[in-house]
């Protein structure tokens, strides 16, 4: 039919033209975009001359060593993500029961899963007046059982976990439905095999669903690093960083110090850093997790 | 072989109209010509919710320009307030800037590279404010309006308490524990968890402390403006005065914006500070006019001092350099400036106007003038000031967070300042 060449030469064409527009799309919108913002966290640029300083590695100095509150807006994420990681139990456990477990677990599914797919800004918002010191939900429950106010989002200590409070209720949805996913996609003569063994429900979940489900639990891992350290919406919507910058993020401070400040330059340098220390959080997390074998 | 000729000629075609489509979505689109005699479109930006009601609807700005110049079209696009400095930012970078849009003040500064200058206009020279607010030697912006500071207060809660419109800074006190030894009403609402609101006091009561408009610019000649007896330490003295009162309600960082004005006009609250911009907001959020009074925030200390009021001017309008139609724009601002299309906008969206020779009237804000003898401070910050204020990312508005929270010492946060403020300078 064809000769050798003509069938390699097909091959090449279809491949080229295949893989062409989205290395275009990756060039164009990841790659270029990329390299600027590395290029550009050497400069001084302000958002707006039409000219900037190459500053060498003054950006990046000025981060590491001589920016207290970029060090107390990472403490802030860590909550987020300590917050996120406590949860994953409880997470896998709701997973377990929404696996056919429970009635009614489709309607729960969707309960759960709803969260997840409402606007963001609609959720911070939502949460703004649950909080709110001045007729708010929370408070006034406190109050109908004599109880005092809680300042939600105006008290340094408490800010940080009322928001991620609103991150778990946002997030959890999206990390239980991949679980579930995993769960249903393990044939269940595994489980059978155990019962006859007369595995008891924790040695089945422990021994056989949780090593059998590894891969989902590393996704939702590394989910959860880049979205703890990566969070903006809600901080910025509920308390704009406030008060006093005791609930700014990383990210929060690095759009601020964008555009409040005008200082392009470090805050191409505070989104490189970022991407170095989520890099390094994925690659530790990923050696710890495969340590046992 | 012609079928694999077809194929192969095909699959490079249908690659190459699509990567051109996408290049093109990427590239500059041009707004008009601007050949003289031929069609043009002027495109204008702007954040002002009343001012874009009135151009586009009210009356109609660009059918009042074409009478006159029936080349030029007017495009207005409204851009969200809470996103119109970033979005100005991103389309400088894209060179997709506007012909004609307004600079809010604050970013004045960081515009000067950008614009072209307007010194030669004749709108420059017939406006109040403009040449006191150069950027770089160059008027690259035309002030539209001034806005005064006031304290809306609700008269019915005034006259429950037998209150009169204090004149000095501990009658101002004085207001606000009588209603709050009251416990019906919040005396002074400020929604502090979104921060900017506490700006009549933390931002503008410094400058009105040293009777100075751009005391903020002298501090950037000096070390340590935070010491205990200067303007910016002896106004925080004040303002802590009044956060440690307790009068903005129990929890003033638990509420917004949103919550404060909703509850001035439902009058759970007495009074609130805001510029001349809230009456429109009022009135659109249902208010009732005549249960509403302003006065002048009194920051003075004895009824002998100069009562100083600030005066901010706002709204500059400029053109970009990168505009293809920059005679065609200078055109528009000269006929915008001059002609009674403004008396009659700045009139009806009760704005103080900038242009010599245009009356200003209104009288729901002479009230506040009755009886003190106001002496207005015109606000600007230059380059000098945005430069340290970048560099120690200095937030007056946190400032006054930390200030209501009440956990950290005056003398403490102004040392702080002081060290920061000296090191920003140094650097």
């Amino acid at each position: 039919m064809f000769k050798n060449g003509d069938v390699k030469m097909q091959k090449n064409i279809i491949l080229v033209t295949f893989l062409f527009i989205p290395t275009i799309l990756i060039l164009m919108f990841m790659i270029y975009p990329l390299i600027k913002l590395i290029g550009l966290s050497f400069t001084n640029w302000d958002g707006l001359s039409p000219t900037y300083k190459y500053v060498g590695f003054k950006n990046f100095k000025k981060i590491i060593f001589d920016s207290p509150e970029v060090w107390a807006a990472l403490k802030n994420n860590g909550v987020y993500f300590v917050g996120h990681i406590l949860f994953i139990p409880i997470e896998l456990f709701i997973a377990f029961l929404l696996d056919n477990r429970v009635r009614c677990c489709k309607l729960f599914k969707t309960i759960t899963f709803l969260p997840y797919i409402i606007n963001g800004v609609a959720v911070a918002c939502m949460f703004s007046f649950l909080y709110s010191s001045q007729d708010g939900v929370l408070n006034s429950v406190l109050q109908f059982f004599n109880l005092g106010k809680i300042g939600w989002l105006s008290d340094p200590n408490i800010v940080n976990y009322s928001l991620t409070a609103v991150s778990l209720w946002r997030f959890s949805g999206i990390h239980i439905i991949l679980f579930l996913a995993a769960f249903q996609s393990l044939p269940p003569d595994m489980t059978e095999a155990a019962v006859i063994d007369g595995a008891n429900s924790f040695q089945q979940f422990y021994r056989i669903v949780l090593p059998n489900i590894k891969p989902v639990v590393e996704i939702v891992l590394f989910l959860n690093v880049r979205g703890a350290l990566q969070v903006f919406d809600i901080p910025y919507v509920m308390t704009a960083g406030g008060p006093n910058h005791a609930s700014e993020t990383f990210t929060v401070q690095t759009i601020n110090t964008a555009f409040q400040y005008a200082d392009f330059g470090r805050a191409c340098a505070m989104a490189v850093v970022l991407m170095i220390i989520i890099i390094i959080f994925s690659v530790i997390q990923q050696k710890l997790f495969n340590l046992k074998g | 072989m012609k079928k694999s000729l077809l194929k192969k000629l095909s699959l490079v075609l249908t690659s190459t109209i699509l990567f051109s489509t996408v290049a093109v979505g990427c590239s500059n689109s041009k707004s008009a010509t601007a050949d003289s005699g031929k069609k043009v479109t002027l495109k204008l930006a702007l954040w002002g919710e009343g001012d874009y009601k009135y151009l586009t609807e009210t009356n109609n700005l660009a059918e009042a320009y074409k009478k006159d110049h029936p080349n030029v079209t007017i495009q207005i696009e409204h851009i969200a307030p809470k996103e119109y400095d970033n979005t100005m930012k991103i389309r400088n970078t894209a060179n997709q800037l506007p012909d004609v849009f307004p600079i809010r003040q604050a970013q004045l500064s960081l515009y000067g590279d950008v614009m072209v200058p307007l010194n030669d206009l004749k709108a420059t020279q017939n406006n109040i404010y403009a040449k006191q607010t150069m950027i770089k030697g160059n008027v690259i912006g035309i002030p539209q309006a001034a806005f005064n500071e006031f304290v809306f207060y609700n008269k019915n809660i005034f006259k429950e308490y037998n209150l009169e419109v204090p004149k000095t800074w501990d009658e101002f006190l004085k207001v606000c524990q009588t209603i709050k030894d009251g416990k019906k009403y919040t005396p002074l609402l400020i929604g502090g968890k979104d921060g900017w609101p506490d700006y009549p006091f933390n931002e503008y009561m410094p400058m009105l402390e040293a009777g100075d408009g751009q005391y903020y610019n002298k501090m950037a000649a000096k070390d340590d403006p935070f010491t205990k007896g200067q303007p910016f330490y002896n106004a925080y003295e004040k303002i802590q005065k009044l956060y440690d009162a307790k009068v903005c309600g129990d929890d003033p960082l638990g509420y917004g914006w949103d919550q404060e004005r909703a509850m001035f006009v439902a009058g759970k609250g007495a009074m609130m500070a805001a510029g001349s911009w809230y009456k429109d907001d009022y009135d659109q959020n249902g208010g009732k006019d005549d249960n509403l009074g302003a006065f002048l925030l009194p920051t003075r200390n004895t009824t002998s001092d100069p009562f100083y009021t600030t005066a901010m001017t706002e709204f500059f309008w400029g053109i970009p350099k990168t505009s293809k139609n920059q005679k065609e724009a200078k055109e528009f601002l000269e006929w915008f400036f001059s002609s009674d299309y403004y008396a009659k906008f700045v009139g009806t969206l009760k704005q103080r106007p900038t242009v010599k020779g245009v009356n200003y009237d209104d009288k729901f804000f002479d009230q506040a003038f009755k009886g003190v003898d106001a002496k207005p401070i015109t606000i600007f910050y230059d380059e000098n000031f945005n430069k340290i204020m970048n560099a120690m990312k200095f937030d007056v508005k946190g400032i006054g967070q930390q200030q209501m929270a009440g956990k950290t010492s005056l003398d403490s946060i102004m040392n702080d300042l002081n060290a920061q403020w000296k090191k920003a300078r140094g650097n």
